[in-house]
């Protein structure tokens, strides 16, 4: 008998002691920013941001996860990380739409955009399309629009959240959009977002990126960076491939030596 | 020297604890098997584990910016790392440029040799080169020092009193949510538990 009240006993402190729910971390985030103070709020992002991805994997279009998303924005505007706080508030309007918080928002949204340095025109194209009438019915839809709109934001910090808001989209979707595939991988290599976005317009084929830039100096250093990052992570046999590629081209002086450092590194290794 | 040894061994064998803390410890942490949050990270579980101890100020003479460290505040850790280390290569260059004129290091440190170069400070006010290297280096060496245990134990304790905040508030929330579920019920057949 006493076995089984303890088991029951710990099967009730369990489930106390469980995962905070969605409206708790929401409370909390209300009360720290209220409180206004940065180093509470910046004690608890990373908790929120974890939060977020359960969110995310759930897809349940309520009231409360629209809430937690502009309570998130908000904490991230406080500690003055402004283009945290514009994904916050496109993951909201993309991923989980409502009229009503969205209206409250708008403002909130177009100062945001401006403080993170944006045009005003990409600023209001982002508001448009991430807006309620724009929102497609598809939740996998849902999240390639996000994707698509947070790219545009051109921050080196929000590729490791959009790379994982894109395993989502993996996880429910077999046909991946080429330019994502393209934006991944140029990720994966480490490229600048300034030269990411330049060579994504190239990039409409599903053939290998560095193919299809027109442009021979970013085309030169994607293959760099490409062959870097394969000996990087160890994968000699697939840089040597791709640095014999790259051989093909007819590469300038300072170029040619660098493939030949690059080539001596890679023998060495194999 | 019989003495020092006498006393060095009276003291190892009258010293039978493991830590030379004021406070007494009634517990083997590595025992004890904290109960954890789910939410709860490594990173904050690390901080709250970790208490400024009268040990400590040892080992932050040993280990220049070990309470940053323990408090996980690398970046200032390093800064007063490099800061002692330069006190230190101080300390040590006045020491051999004293070997280096032939004069002993007090004699040096005491002003006694006159023939060293001076730095003019102010109009009436002229400072040995030697004298202006040592004190600063003295100073860099205590400053440092103090601060590592000073700002050091302020900042791991202002870390600790976050995450206690944070979980306290958030578990009482997530229990005063529980609380509305069950006064705001539907009606179902159920066994209840009193304790």
């Amino acid at each position: 008998m006493k076995k089984i009240i303890t088991i029951i006993f710990l099967i009730i402190t369990l489930n106390i002691w469980g995962q905070f729910s969605i409206s708790t971390e929401l409370k909390y985030l209300q009360i720290v920013n209220k409180q206004g103070n940065i180093d509470l709020i910046e004690d608890n992002l990373k908790n929120a941001e974890l939060a977020t991805d359960s969110l995310i994997n759930l897809g349940n279009n309520s009231l409360l996860f629209a809430q937690f998303f502009n309570e998130l924005s908000e904490s991230y505007f406080l500690t003055k990380k402004y283009e945290m706080s514009l994904f916050s508030l496109l993951r909201q309007r993309c991923l989980f739409p409502n009229k009503s918080i969205e209206q409250e928002y708008e403002v909130l949204f177009l100062e945001t955009a401006y403080r993170c340095n944006l045009s005003d025109s990409i600023s209001k194209l982002l508001l448009k399309e991430s807006s309620f009438a724009e929102s497609p019915r598809n939740y996998s839809k849902k999240i390639e629009k996000l994707l698509e709109l947070s790219v545009k934001v051109k921050n080196r910090e929000l590729s490791s959240y959009i790379y994982n808001i894109g395993l989502q989209l993996r996880l429910r979707e077999k046909n991946i959009p080429i330019w994502y595939q393209h934006w991944e991988f140029l990720t994966l290599i480490n490229l600048k977002e300034k030269k990411k976005s330049q060579a994504l317009i190239c990039g409409v084929q599903n053939a290998p990126i560095y193919l299809q830039i027109t442009d021979k100096k970013l085309k030169y250093k994607v293959y760099r960076k490409t062959i870097k990052h394969y000996i990087k992570t160890n994968s000699f046999r697939q840089a040597k491939n791709i640095l014999q590629e790259y051989k093909t081209n007819k590469l300038p002086l300072f170029l040619k030596i660098d493939a030949f450092f690059k080539n001596l590194r890679i023998l060495i290794k194999l | 020297m019989k003495i020092l040894t006498l006393l060095f061994a009276f003291i190892v064998f009258t010293i039978n604890a493991q830590d030379f803390d004021i406070y007494p410890k009634n517990q083997d942490d590595y025992v004890k098997m904290p109960f954890v949050h789910e939410s709860m990270r490594l990173n904050e579980f690390q901080i709250l584990s970790r208490n400024p101890r009268m040990m400590d100020m040892a080992y932050s003479i040993i280990v220049p910016g070990y309470m940053h460290f323990k408090a996980k505040e690398k970046r200032t850790g390093y800064i007063l790392l490099t800061l002692r280390l330069s006190g230190y290569i101080g300390l040590g260059s006045v020491y051999y440029s004293s070997r280096v004129d032939d004069s002993s290091f007090l004699t040096s440190t005491l002003g006694i040799n006159d023939n060293e170069p001076t730095v003019q400070v102010t109009d009436e006010l002229a400072v040995k080169k030697s004298d202006l290297i040592l004190a600063t280096s003295i100073a860099v060496v205590i400053s440092t020092y103090l601060y590592d245990w000073i700002h050091g134990k302020i900042v791991l304790e202002k870390k600790q009193e976050y995450i206690r905040y944070k979980y306290s508030v958030k578990l009482k929330l997530e229990q005063n949510n529980i609380s509305y579920i069950q006064t705001n019920y539907t009606p179902a057949i159920g066994i209840s538990l009193t304790f």
